[in-house]
């Protein structure tokens, strides 16, 4: 997986500042990354599409907050971990509208991959706490660089790696225990 | 590598093919919107934030937003950001552009390198609060302004890209859909704290503009408002109707989750 593009392209310039004329671009090169991240930082699959609006209205808003510290990919993958763990918050705080993810029918045998994925990604899920979850997430699905990771978090680079280690500890331990990854392929 | 890559990931640290960790952390990065959820937040994000329909269309797609209406624009922004990413890494030329490579290439982007510097790590924002209607509205209104000053007649149009040579009319759809995306983007900033004024608004809208070219998002927001009031049976009604006179629309899917039951928010 390493090298599939030539380095050093345009998607990884630092720009010093943004401004609404970047938003289009920046709408149309990141919703499917954030999508992805809102889904894997414990949005129901039936509110991603609410998330990602709301984080994309966030985006907007803070363009003037955009200080190249880091890149705009990051900044964004800084965003959605911050609107995702906004929304776990509301949602720990109205438990009542918890459920109607998981259907109760028998999952026919075709849809059975899509379900032991839906497993896997709750197994992960449950796991972590918001800190680990996400440094484990950008680091080890979305495959950030630890720089990166730690420009998007906002933390050193040291905290990064030792939330990354905890993570990793907890998510090993995690999956030997359960029988339920064994069905994974 | 620089020694702010990191250790070997997870997933390829494994060398077996049936270490399961590794195989849930590569399956699960299959998360990723289909086409139509793609579209549909287009749709969502420039409503919310009242710009133009067309609005996140790149640079190029603008110029045919008038004359080609909503489906019509909505294909060319989508066009548009499948380009985009290959247009981002202009160095691959040759690569086929269709859904598959696109979808391979937003991937691909997440491997390129990182900065050698080091950031400094006091980098921290607060954490993002819901987003407020009234400011965000004002502002989007004054960058619609930017674009296409009020009290001008004609609409100031890009050049028309080479796809659509048509030569197109003055468009006087222009201005009706903008006053239609406001008074949408109206409503659907009051839902969360009104669905009564929401649902008075799309109510005025289907006065004024009826089948408009914004019908579809009409009906998401008064079939989301019915909801928040408690009114199902008349959200329920409202729904079928809308499968029936839309039944390909991107926004189906999006009506049976609102539709199965959960309190939208």
């Amino acid at each position: 997986m390493e090298s599939v593009l030539p380095r050093a392209v345009d998607a990884e310039a630092r720009p010093t500042a943004l401004t609404r004329a970047d938003f289009p671009q920046l709408f149309a090169s990141s919703t499917r990354f954030a999508w992805r991240v809102l889904a894997r930082m414990g949005v129901a699959q039936s509110d991603v599409a609410d998330v990602c609006q709301e984080v994309f209205v966030v985006v907007y808003r803070r363009l003037d907050d955009f200080d190249g510290r880091a890149s705009p990919r990051s900044w964004i993958y800084g965003i959605c971990v911050r609107v995702a763990s906004e929304y776990r918050r509301r949602r720990r705080a109205r438990p009542e509208l918890l459920g109607g993810d998981v259907p109760e029918v028998p999952i026919p045998a075709e849809q059975a991959t899509a379900l032991d994925r839906k497993r896997a990604r709750e197994l992960l899920q449950e796991a972590l706490d918001d800190d680990k979850r996400a440094v484990f997430v950008l680091y080890e699905i979305e495959e950030l660089t630890m720089t990166e990771v730690s420009e998007a978090l906002g933390v050193p680079v040291q905290t990064a790696y030792s939330r990354l280690h905890a993570a990793r500890k907890t998510v090993s331990a995690r999956f030997r225990r359960s029988g339920a990854i064994g069905a994974l392929k | 590598m620089s020694a702010f890559e990191g250790p070997r990931r997870l997933k390829y640290a494994g060398g077996s093919a049936n270490d399961p960790l590794a195989a849930a952390l590569t399956d699960v990065q299959h998360d990723e919107p289909s086409q139509a959820e793609l579209r549909e937040l287009e749709h969502r994000v420039q409503l919310a934030l009242a710009m133009p329909v067309g609005a996140l269309a790149v640079k190029g797609a603008l110029g045919a937003k008038g004359a080609l209406g909503v489906k019509g624009a909505l294909l060319a922004k989508l066009t548009s950001s499948l380009i985009a990413v290959p247009l981002a890494v202009g160095a691959l030329a040759g690569v086929t552009i269709a859904s598959i490579s696109s979808h391979y290439l937003a991937r691909a982007v997440v491997h390129l390198t990182p900065s050698p510097t080091p950031v400094p790590p006091a980098y921290r924002q607060p954490s993002a609060p819901p987003p407020r209607p009234g400011p965000l509205l004002s502002a989007a209104r004054a960058l619609e302004s930017v674009k296409e000053p009020p009290g001008h007649a004609g609409p100031q149009r890009a050049p028309a890209p080479a796809a659509s040579a048509e030569p197109q009319p003055a468009a006087p759809g222009v201005e009706a859909a903008e006053t239609e995306v406001s008074l949408l983007a109206r409503a659907q900033a009051a839902l969360a704290n009104s669905p009564q004024a929401a649902l008075d608004l799309v109510t005025s809208h289907a006065l004024r503009f009826g089948a408009g070219s914004l019908a579809q998002e009409r009906e998401m927001i008064a079939i989301s408002a019915l909801l928040r009031l408690g009114r199902r049976g008349e959200a329920d009604t409202r729904a079928r109707a809308f499968r029936s006179a839309f039944p390909t629309s991107a926004y189906t899917r999006r009506i049976d989750v609102l539709m199965q039951g959960r309190d939208p928010k």
